[in-house]
């Protein structure tokens, strides 16, 4: 356990550096990026400009800017340059929001997929079964911007019965909060639902079909506990390793544009206006983050994999 | 030029932000909504205003944005000030403010003297000294300012003490007994004046930090000072009972409260439904919502031209607009309305430069090409395109991407395409545009610019095509001998007193095709019922002129 | 969304399995070889040939985009009207209106499908949009094909340093953000170009989204290669003294090939998608060229007004990728039909 700790903290390391590095670098590439240009104004002239640079390092050799970037992002001092806020802070404060619209998404997503995903496992062939295949299909199909924009046209301004975007914090108002969130909710976990159902019907239909199944039958036990006890549980496992990897992309690419269209203070939508303003260092921040996401998911979900399997250890 | 933030235009479901500069109303649409024509209305009360777009910082040392104008204005009075509760080119005036009286000028224009009121205070009590103006500016430079370059490169010490090697600005001294304030300038330059005006100048006590206050706010003698701030979401002002400047006015509510709220759609839809009092004019009323507001709340909104121009420029130093003809038919075949609804509407079409609610602006019917108002002139066009054997010659035009700005590109492009040039578009990301285009390698040949009023003067916009602006203003190498010489002598003397001459310098450059000029932004006037329509102010300077605004 | 393939098993995608098919799999015909086996099943899957049909419909309206700009609608796809007006049932309408609102569509056959903000012709820019949207999938998809084969059979064969090289590499990919890399890659790009080209290329967004997804193909390809290569065969034919890029091309290559192209429908779908994407936020496609990413983004702002300006892009993209989709199932289907979702970590 230790050494798979290890190894998945090194390698986890070693790709956020990575891609900090590679986050930094695309936008050195960008002929004409001045920031000091943009923080100082347009009417700034040449000495306002020299200052703003020496304030901020711009005149420095790229490593050394670099570094000083990630000192300041690990001390959590630093700030972006269209608003002179400070980045972690942001971060901090929007990642609420962002889990508002994520978590509940996913929980809805994969209650529904194992509801759906088992009942049209026992019911194989039937309407349910070629339904959830047609969402599967379709929902792949369709990108998450343009649903959310469909959904916001549709009920919230055309049959009014949701607000127009924007986000109502959880504490102030519990259910103002839900209201608000329940159109982006649909957006993301309608596309995910059918391939979710999809993967665990036929996971389930084979684990039915193995020895031990018909043997708890034969045992006597009900259809149903046989299925939760015993077909379910072994089901399970593939589409955890799924969640794993989605739920962490999610946060770096369908909440962003989600945020977007629905007008949700989270960090998609910081992360959208910084590249918007190629404004460096939120996007190295973002970045990230998300990437630091997707180890940590990927490591978990190999956890409960082990956990669900006996068999299955842990190998780093 | 004033720098406004603005959310991804791309992106927002809900309405594009085109957040310039002070505006005016137009010479011709002023007489509708005369100012200080207040029904009597009470007093007091709090006003709520609706913002899409929060301002870089409330304190005034490092803040030049339009919205925060609008805040700091009624807080930290200078020295200097533009008149309130005039709408339109009245409101370019430049009265006294904490200074007894306009400076008195010496030294072959190059030292302006104040005096500063005696017994004034600010909002703690504190009293304002001289000194305290020399600490302002120094503080400016420090932080530094949006527009610190107004005070390093017009004052004598400004570079100096910039770039480290002085420890105060030479050029300024102050005796707190008298309350004189002497400051030398590097050169002649009336527009100083206009710079005193501007809140950045206004004295501070020498205790506040030089660094930037965003939470706070600083400390100043206005009608209202700070009470609470939260950045970039709310900002709040209330009375100041310890305004003690003579001449100015105190206003009507008793707190002021600003909210930023990033959905331009739910700001205007509060405004429309009179649950916020005033519709921050930097923001665009969505398109979506623009008939409603037209119908529903007619009486109470009104779009009023602001002085900024938009323009495109063009390479005058190598082909095709070297050539005086390609140029000229450019201007006769560009359709400002077009341009007019790209932008929701909200232009007020126009081929010069200086706009209506600056001295020495031109009126529209003067254009020498066509009626801005009308359709173009193609015969024209195709004929001076003829005439300068520039056709088939590519052209790469430059734009940003923000909504209306890429469409106007787009729209450009295809007129060029259709006079016969082999037109293709250049889009560069708005943080970087300007830099782009100023970078001196690259020469541009055509593209897109625009200028929102530092301050009301006609040279802050003439001085955009002056030989010696520099690549990073003058992104065509204009230079024009009889345009400089011209520019360099008006530019002495108090507009008022030239107003006829900048305007035909204005025209000169347009008959010479050196820009393209389409029109000026018009910001919308959107107040709900609660308020007095007529009495509130659109200020050229101020924007929402907070004095202005009072409760029915 | 990410749909993982790990490095130790054959791709797991999602998968259809026709209705009625048996799940256990049964055994197959005699003295048939499986390609022409792959085919007869595929041409009797009326589902798969029907979207593809209409596929081929879609591919077909695009490429008749030139036709349909001169002989129909008599407007190119950059052509601005925006003061001009239009007639519709009789009236002369605005294009444009003078609030800047366009016109929806008029089913005639100028803007039959309404316009744009800057009095362009939609169905003619849709038209021309979705050849630009389907040529950078086809770029892409042929980069990541070829690249994404060869990484997985280096990284898988060699091992060694290539593969000390190549996995972290892909899993550095394949970590990152998608969105974000696309679209600061496609910012960046569409200012300053690459090399010899010019920033509002069609290539540059094929090649951020063909350089995204490489480990997409790369590592079940890689996956596979490692099942491959301890097998007898490739001993033997190692013994036979065949140089490894031969046995590579020779013996390993035919054996991944249904895998290869099981994921064309695939990959071809995702880089669609992708494009939507970057274009939507603006990093993809540059103006004033089309497509349906951008044709949507452009279209938002009027939703309210004019829902059709973003919602026939959006159809029109749903459906492509849809029967895109619908074909790879069906591919995979005729391929394996015992095939099913699987998903080992």
């Amino acid at each position: 356990m230790t050494r798979f700790i290890t190894r998945r903290a090194f390698s986890a390391i070693l790709l956020l550096f990575a891609t900090s590095v590679v986050v930094f670098g695309i936008f050195e590439v960008i002929p004409s990026y001045n920031p000091a240009r943009a923080i100082a104004g347009r009417n700034a002239t040449a000495t306002t400009v020299a200052q703003v640079s020496e304030k901020f390092g711009f005149d420095k050799p790229i490593y050394v800017q670099y570094g000083n970037t990630m000192k300041l992002i690990f001390t959590g001092q630093v700030i972006d340059y269209s608003d002179n806020l400070n980045v972690v802070d942001q971060f901090s404060q929007r990642f609420p929001v962002t889990l508002s619209l994520v978590v509940p998404a996913a929980i809805l997503w994969m209650l529904a997929a194992i509801l759906l995903g088992s009942l049209s496992a026992l019911r194989a062939g039937g309407l349910l079964d070629r339904g959830l295949m047609v969402a599967a299909i379709v929902g792949v199909s369709i990108p998450v911007f343009l649903l959310a924009a469909v959904l916001l046209y549709a009920f919230a301004f055309r049959l009014s019965w949701f607000p127009n975007t924007g986000y109502s914090p959880l504490l102030s108002n519990p259910a103002q909060w839900a209201y608000h969130l329940v159109l982006p909710w649909v957006a993301i976990a309608a596309l995910s639902i059918g391939f979710y159902s999809r993967v665990l019907r036929s996971n389930a239909l084979d684990v039915i079909n193995q020895d031990f199944v018909r043997t708890a039958r034969a045992k006597g036990l009900s259809q149903r506990q046989v299925f939760v006890r015993h077909v379910l549980r072994n089901s399970l496992m593939p589409i955890v390793t799924l969640f794993g990897l989605d739920f962490a992309t999610l946060l770096g690419g369908a909440a962003l544009v989600t945020e977007t269209v629905f007008n949700l203070p989270g960090i998609g939508q910081y992360e959208a206006t910084a590249i918007g303003n190629l404004d460096v260092p939120p996007i190295m921040v973002g970045a990230m983050f998300t990437a630091f996401f997707v180890v940590l998911f990927s490591a978990l979900s190999d956890v409960v994999y082990a956990l669900l399997d006996p068999r299955i250890r842990l190998t780093g | 030029m004033k720098r406004s933030i603005r959310p991804l235009g791309a992106l927002l479901l809900c309405g594009t932000v085109v957040a310039l500069a002070a505006c005016s109303s137009g010479s011709s649409s002023s007489g509708s909504t005369g100012a200080g024509s207040s029904a009597s209305g009470q007093a007091g009360g709090t006003i709520t205003i609706a913002a899409g777009t929060a301002p870089l910082s409330a304190d005034q040392g490092l803040d030049f944005t339009t919205q925060g104008t609008e805040l700091y204005s009624v807080v930290n009075t200078p020295l200097l000030t533009f008149a309130r509760g005039v709408q339109g080119v009245g409101g370019t005036k430049i009265i006294p403010a904490l200074a007894e009286s306009l400076p008195t000028v010496s030294n072959g224009g190059k030292t302006y003297t104040f005096t500063l009121r005696p017994g004034l205070h600010y909002s703690n009590g504190a009293p304002i000294k001289a000194s305290d103006e020399t600490y302002a500016l120094e503080r400016d430079i420090k932080i530094p300012w949006q527009a610190a370059s107004f005070v390093s490169a017009y004052i004598q010490g400004g570079t100096a003490y910039a770039n480290g090697k002085a420890k105060t600005i030479s050029g300024i001294t102050t005796d707190d007994a008298t309350g004189k304030i002497v400051v030398n300038l590097v050169a002649p330059f009336s527009p100083i004046v206009d710079i005193f005006a501007l809140s950045g100048t206004a004295p501070v006590p020498q205790t506040t930090p030089m660094k930037n206050l965003a939470n706070t706010g600083t400390i100043g003698d206005g009608p209202y000072m700070w009470s609470s701030i939260t950045p970039n979401e709310t900002y709040t002002l209330v009375k100041n009972p310890k305004f003690d400047v003579p001449g100015l006015p105190r206003g009507h509510a008793n707190k002021i409260v600003f909210q930023v709220n990033s959905n331009v759609t739910a700001d205007a839809e509060e405004v429309l439904n009179n649950q916020a009092d005033v519709f921050d004019p930097g923001d665009t009323v969505p398109a979506s919502l623009l008939q409603q507001v037209q119908t529903q709340a007619n009486g109470r909104y009104q779009p009023i031209p602001t002085n900024s121009t938009y323009y495109f420029w063009f390479g005058v130093n190598q082909k095709p607009f070297n050539n005086l003809y390609a140029r000229q038919a450019v201007l006769a075949a560009l359709d400002l309305r077009a341009l007019s609804r790209l932008d929701s509407g909200f232009l007020t079409e126009d081929c010069h430069l200086i706009p209506p609610g600056i001295i020495g602006n031109s009126p529209p019917s003067s254009c020498p090409f066509h009626n801005p108002d009308g359709a173009p002139n193609m015969t024209l066009a195709k004929q001076l395109m003829q005439k300068s054997g520039m056709i088939g010659q590519p052209v790469t035009v430059y734009g940003e991407e923000r909504s209306p700005r890429r469409q106007w590109l787009d729209y450009y492009t295809s007129v060029l395409n259709s006079l016969g040039f082999k037109a293709t578009e250049k889009v560069v990301n708005s943080s970087v545009y300007f830099t782009t285009i100023g970078a001196p390698s690259l020469k541009p040949q055509t593209g897109w610019g625009d200028w929102v009023q530092d301050f009301p003067n006609p040279w802050d916009f003439m001085q955009l095509f002056a030989g010696n602006a520099g690549s990073s203003l003058n992104y065509g190498y204009v230079n024009d001998n009889h345009y400089n010489t011209t520019l360099n002598t008006l530019f002495q003397s108090a507009p008022e007193t030239v107003a006829s001459q900048w305007s035909a310098l204005d025209k000169y450059a347009v008959s010479q095709a050196y820009y393209a000029a389409f029109g000026h932004e018009e910001f919308p006037k959107f107040y709900s019922d609660r308020l007095n329509f007529n009495a509130g102010v659109m200020s050229v300077e101020y924007q929402t002129d907070l004095t202005s605004l009072e409760l029915k | 969304m990410a749909l993982d393939s790990d490095d130790r098993g054959a791709a797991g995608i999602v998968v259809a399995a026709a209705p009625g098919d048996p799940l256990a799999g049964g055994t197959h015909p005699p003295a048939i070889g499986p390609w022409r086996l792959a085919g007869r099943r595929l041409r009797r899957n009326k589902v798969a040939l029907t979207f593809l049909v209409l596929f081929v419909i879609i591919v077909g309206l695009c490429l008749l985009a030139p036709v349909y700009s001169s002989y129909v609608a008599h407007i190119g796809p950059n052509t601005n009207n925006i003061t001009g007006t239009v007639d519709v049932a009789g009236k002369q309408q605005n294009v444009v209106s003078l609030s800047g609102v366009p016109i929806g569509p008029t089913w005639g056959a100028h803007y039959l499908l309404g316009a744009d903000t800057n009095g362009r012709d939609l169905a003619v820019r849709l038209l021309y949009g979705g050849r630009t949207s389907l040529l950078i999938g086809a770029i892409a998809t042929l980069i990541i094909m070829v690249l994404g084969t060869l990484v997985g059979l280096v990284a898988g064969y060699f091992r060694g340093v290539a593969d000390f090289i190549l996995r972290p590499l892909m899993e550095l990919i394949w970590s990152f953000p998608v969105v974000i890399l696309g679209v600061a890659l496609g910012t960046a790009l569409a200012l300053g170009g690459i090399g010899p080209v010019k920033g509002n290329s069609v290539y540059i967004p094929a090649f951020i989204i063909g350089v995204v997804y490489i480990p997409y193909l790369g590592k079940p390809i890689r996956g596979e290669v490692l099942r491959l290569r301890h097998q007898d065969f490739i001993d033997a034919a190692r013994v036979q003294g065949m140089g490894p890029w031969r046995i590579i091309f020779s013996e390993i290559l035919p054996n991944v090939a249904s895998t290869i192209i099981v994921f064309v429908p695939l990959v071809l779908a995702y880089s669609i998608l992708l494009e939507a994407y970057l274009s939507f936020l603006g990093a993809g496609v540059q103006a004033p060229n089309a497509s349906w990413g951008t044709l949507i983004s452009d279209g938002l702002p009027y939703i309210q007004t004019t829902p059709t300006y973003s919602l026939i892009p959006g159809a029109m993209l749903v459906l492509t990728v849809l029967s895109v989709n619908v074909v790879g199932d069906g591919v995979r289907d005729a391929l394996d039909p015992r095939a099913q979702v699987r998903v080992r970590t």
